[in-house]
């Protein structure tokens, strides 16, 4: 019986592991203070991100939702090696990454990719999109296939013809350069794409062609997204878990579905309540969160929220309860602090 | 190929800028077929025929020894232009390769750079330049190497300016994260984005560089005689004054047109590339 | 009713190297006193002409080809620049969509309130205080000791803040936002919305608010434009234009907003087609290259764009009146 139980529990975790794509474990970044000379010579270190945990499973699209300040970018940049950090583990297709080296190994750079805000901005200038989508072959120096079949079949999935492969950056609407970046971060066919911002910039009318090509991709490739917006009409639709960050903190976190049903957090439910459509009668309550995100320069002890939330308990006022996670539900994870006070 | 069109189209649309491209483009072709047109061997003394007025026969006259000056002029533009292009091209590269070094390596190489640059540039440039053939004695190759020694500071603090503005942006942040290796990160997205401020300050400074060869050379501490260089035509002219002005108009005549063409034609390529000029260009 | 600003017939062109491109085609439009005119349109729309055409700051290749801007019954089209001096900053004032770049980097915020009073002939001790005034207004914690600070000291909502208190402090009878929230938090961005409402119903000024988010339209605006490529395709009361929109591009726009669509989906609608090249405009509707039901008419290239009043307060495209039908 015990050994039943046993290979049960062993089946179990093995299944679990593979389901993974990415763990991250109470991942914090710090950085050095550059604000005067006083804090560079007494090595002063901001906090941008602090304990953060999420996992990203396969074939499934996870969202990190928060405004400036939230430290999101911090942590699709330290997932790509561009910041290092000394506390936290990150594991990624079943390999411990090395999180306080800067940059990452061959394999990881194929199976991650990113593309960014500013699309027209992430293409180098001078270069023909071409040679862009190109790129990405040349660099891991994959030669033993016909580099120009390949970005030609790339620039047609993303939609575009192959009239647009002798243009440059400049010469590409804000919807065109997006999809030029989604060809190029999907070239060496990865496991997992970063989308910083996938709707920036674009109209409302192009953003939903944008939207549809990621989509497709992920469920032609088997691919999984880690989405990074502050867009909470665009994550609700397309996310299937998601985690809600506050100045560096997770506030909420679980499956998206339920917590756009209902969402615990005053922040989450204050993000949410500005998503509904447009209301000609004008009764709906959008919550307005007096105050602005602290600086990062001032962080205190106690919740960060504190100082918007239009309940504070006692405890938080005071500072005495820390920010902490705890599971409410199948799927759902909140703050503890902000479940005292409401 | 397209882009040059657009770029030749765009300069001659501008009068400046087409007179600049006349004169330049004068300049190179009559130096570089001085063998073509220069009348007589520019070494050809004829003492008969000394100082003479410009006439059908001697364009621009003779000089002291009865050599012909336009002749003279023609094989001397080789000169000028040898200068010129040999050391602000080997400036342009040894300035573009420190200029991108310090730019993105340790802050202490960086620091060290600087320190070399703002150390050369703080002599004046006569005296340093007096003090180099003063080392090596005059010729050519000393014109060349001072060239070198003041210019490539100045082009390697442009291309680190250059270098810093782009370092950060999201496109080179892109492609380390594609995992690009240094060099071709250097040769295909960096260089080719600096260098266009650094190539119009070349242009510039030609017709600088050419006025130090001359300076040099009217000093005595340039090239040696017989070698037809505008600046030791300008020292003959200036030693016979008194018998006839044409020696010191030949002289001074080409580094006038050439400082206009190369300055104007400077101007218009820094225009165009200036941004918020763009509304004049189609590009 | 008073009008505060009064737009007939205007067509702007901007001389390009390829061409004239008709920027805008036929604008028409009043925005009464004291209430919110909301435009919505996406790039390529021409908002920041129209913008730019009424506070007189076109650039030099821009040309008014013809039409006229009232402002309370006067012309202002043509006004001589220390005319058009007097009046901005004084009776029309605009607000940017980046507050990085509207303020002057090297200056604090409170010289920039004071010189901003520049119309004001009183003292500047009286000056100072007015800005604080204005400052607390508009709910900058702490005025007093942020008076000297730089801007990139403040975050964006607070940027956005002070270009509202430099805007209103004359108590201008036209206050043009050109998208003042987009580049914003959204929480911040509620904060502003309600600033501006506040301020609005005290002050009395009229707003033209150019955005591109269609809930901001709703809460916030009376009237609304809908613009696309150089023309006005609808116009009314935002209670008739979102209860009932009849053109089809605004049908589309509206099925696009991720937040209309209540359950989840799969698959994001939007709108096909590309924007029409305004530099080689054919004859005809705008929209017909990207209209799902063109009539034969509009095909043809035969009717030409052109609002007429489709019900109290509602004016559609007759092209598209004609296809609907």
């Amino acid at each position: 019986m015990k050994k039943i139980i046993g290979l049960i529990n062993v089946v179990l975790i093995v299944t679990i592991k593979n389901m993974n794509l990415l763990k991250l474990e109470n991942l914090s970044v710090k950085f050095k203070s550059k604000k005067s000379l006083k804090d560079l010579f007494k090595n002063i270190e901001l906090d941008a991100v602090i304990d953060t945990s999420f996992t990203i499973k396969k074939n499934k699209t996870f969202g990190i939702v928060g405004e400036s300040g939230s430290g999101k970018t911090t942590i699709a940049k330290t997932i790509l090696g561009l910041h290092t950090s000394l506390i936290g583990k990150l594991n990624f297709n079943n390999q411990e990454i090395d999180l306080s080296k800067k940059y990452r190994d061959k394999n990881f750079r194929k199976d991650v990719s990113m593309i960014f805000q500013d699309s027209a901005g992430s293409l180098s200038p001078r270069i023909k999109v071409k040679h862009l989508i190109g790129e990405p072959f040349r660099i891991n120096k994959i030669n033993n296939l016909n580099l120009k079949n390949e970005v030609n079949q790339l620039i047609k999935s993303v939609g575009l013809s192959s009239d647009f492969l002798d243009r440059y950056p400049h010469e590409l609407s804000g919807g065109q350069a997006k999809r030029i970046c989604i060809a190029r971060a999907i070239a060496l066919k990865p496991k997992l794409l970063i989308a910083d911002e996938p709707t920036a910039g674009l109209d409302v009318s192009v953003q939903g062609e944008i939207l549809n090509l990621l989509k497709s991709i992920q469920n032609i490739h088997g691919m999984s997204i880690l989405i990074i917006s502050h867009n909470l009409n665009v994550i609700r639709h397309i996310t299937d878990e998601l985690t809600v960050m506050y100045f560096g903190k997770i506030m909420e976190r679980g499956d998206s579905e339920k917590i756009f049903k209902s969402p615990k957090h005053p922040y989450t439910q204050a993000l949410i309540s500005l998503i509904k459509k447009p209301d000609i009668d004008r009764k709906n309550q959008k919550i307005e969160l007096k105050g602005e995100v602290p600086s990062i320069f001032e962080r205190k002890s106690g919740c960060v929220f504190s100082s918007r939330c239009q309940n504070p308990s006692q405890n938080c006022k005071t500072g005495k309860i820390e920010n902490k996670l705890i599971k409410t539900d199948e799927d759902h994870w909140v703050d503890q602090c902000c479940i005292n006070c409401n | 190929m397209n882009s040059i069109k657009k770029i030749i189209y765009n300069i001659i649309k501008e009068p400046l800028g087409l007179i600049g491209l006349i004169l330049v483009f004068s300049i190179i072709i009559l130096s570089i077929g001085a063998d073509l047109f220069a009348p007589f061997e520019p070494s050809k003394i004829n003492i008969r025929d000394k100082l003479q007025n410009p006439s059908i026969l001697h364009i621009l006259g003779t000089d002291q020894l009865g050599r012909d000056l336009f002749s003279r002029v023609l094989y001397g533009g080789r000169i000028a232009l040898k200068v010129a292009l040999i050391s602000i091209f080997i400036s342009m590269l040894i300035g573009m390769i420190i200029g991108i070094l310090a730019a993105i390596g340790k802050k202490w190489l960086d620091n060290f750079f600087l320190f070399i640059f703002d150390t050369i540039r703080s002599f004046p440039t006569i005296m340093f330049a007096l003090a180099i053939v003063t080392l090596f004695g005059p010729s050519l190759e000393t014109i060349i190497l001072i060239v070198i020694l003041t210019q490539s500071p100045i082009y390697a603090r442009i291309v680190r300016t250059q270098t810093l503005m782009i370092i950060n942006s999201e496109y080179i942040q892109a492609e380390k994260i594609m995992g690009i290796n240094f060099i071709r990160l250097m040769i295909i997205h960096i260089i080719p984005n600096v260098i266009g401020p650094l190539f119009i300050l070349a242009s510039m400074d030609i017709p600088f560089v050419i006025a130090i060869e001359a300076g040099l050379s009217f000093l005595g501490m340039g090239v040696r005689p017989p070698i037809p260089s505008w600046g030791s035509i300008l020292n003959d002219g200036y030693s016979f004054i008194d018998n006839s002005p044409w020696p010191l108009i030949a002289g001074g005549l080409p580094l006038i047109i050439t400082t206009i063409g190369f300055t104007f034609l400077g101007e218009r390529l820094r225009d165009l590339i200036d941004p918020k000029l763009k509304k004049n260009i189609n590009l | 009713m008073a009008n505060i600003l009064s737009i007939e017939n205007l067509y702007v062109n901007y001389l390009t190297n390829n061409g004239n491109l008709k920027a805008l085609r036929n604008i028409n439009f009043d925005i009464p006193k004291n209430t919110v005119v909301g435009v919505i349109g996406e790039s390529g729309c021409g908002k920041s002409t129209l913008v730019s055409s009424i506070i007189g700051l076109i650039p030099e290749n821009a040309n008014i080809e013809r039409g006229n801007i009232y402002l309370q019954n006067k012309s202002i089209l043509n006004l001589k620049k220390i005319e058009m001096k007097k009046i901005l900053g004084n009776k029309i004032s605009v607000i940017f969509q980046d507050p990085m770049t509207s303020l002057n980097p090297v200056m604090s915020i409170g010289k920039q309130m004071v010189l901003s009073q520049h119309h004001e002939e009183i003292s500047k001790s009286e000056k100072v205080k007015k800005s604080l005034d204005m400052l607390n207004l508009v709910g900058i914690p702490d005025a007093k000791s942020r008076f000297n600070d730089l801007p990139h000291e403040l975050s964006g909502g607070m940027r956005q803040r002070i270009m509202i208190a430099m805007a209103i402090q004359s108590k201008p009878d036209l206050l043009i936002a050109d998208e003042p929230t987009t580049a914003l938090d959204v929480t911040t961005e509620i904060q502003i919305i309600n600033l501006l409402k506040n301020l609005q119903n005290k002050i009395g000024c009229s707003i033209l608010f150019i955005t591109h988010n269609l809930s901001l339209i709703a809460d916030f605006c009376d009237y609304v434009l809908i613009m696309y490529a150089g023309v006005v395709l609808e116009k009314g009361t935002m209670r008739n234009i979102f209860s009932n929109p009849q053109h089809p591009y605004t049908k589309k726009l509206f099925s696009c907003d991720p937040s209309q669509i209540e359950k989840k989906i799969t698959e994001f609608p939007y709108i096909k087609g590309n924007l029409p090249d305004l530099i080689n405009l054919k004859d005809g509707c705008i929209f017909s290259s990207r209209c799902e039901n063109p009539s034969h008419g509009c095909s043809e290239g035969i009717i030409n764009n052109k609002l007429i009043e489709y019900e109290k307060d509602h004016w559609v495209d007759q092209c598209c009146i004609n296809c609907n039908n």
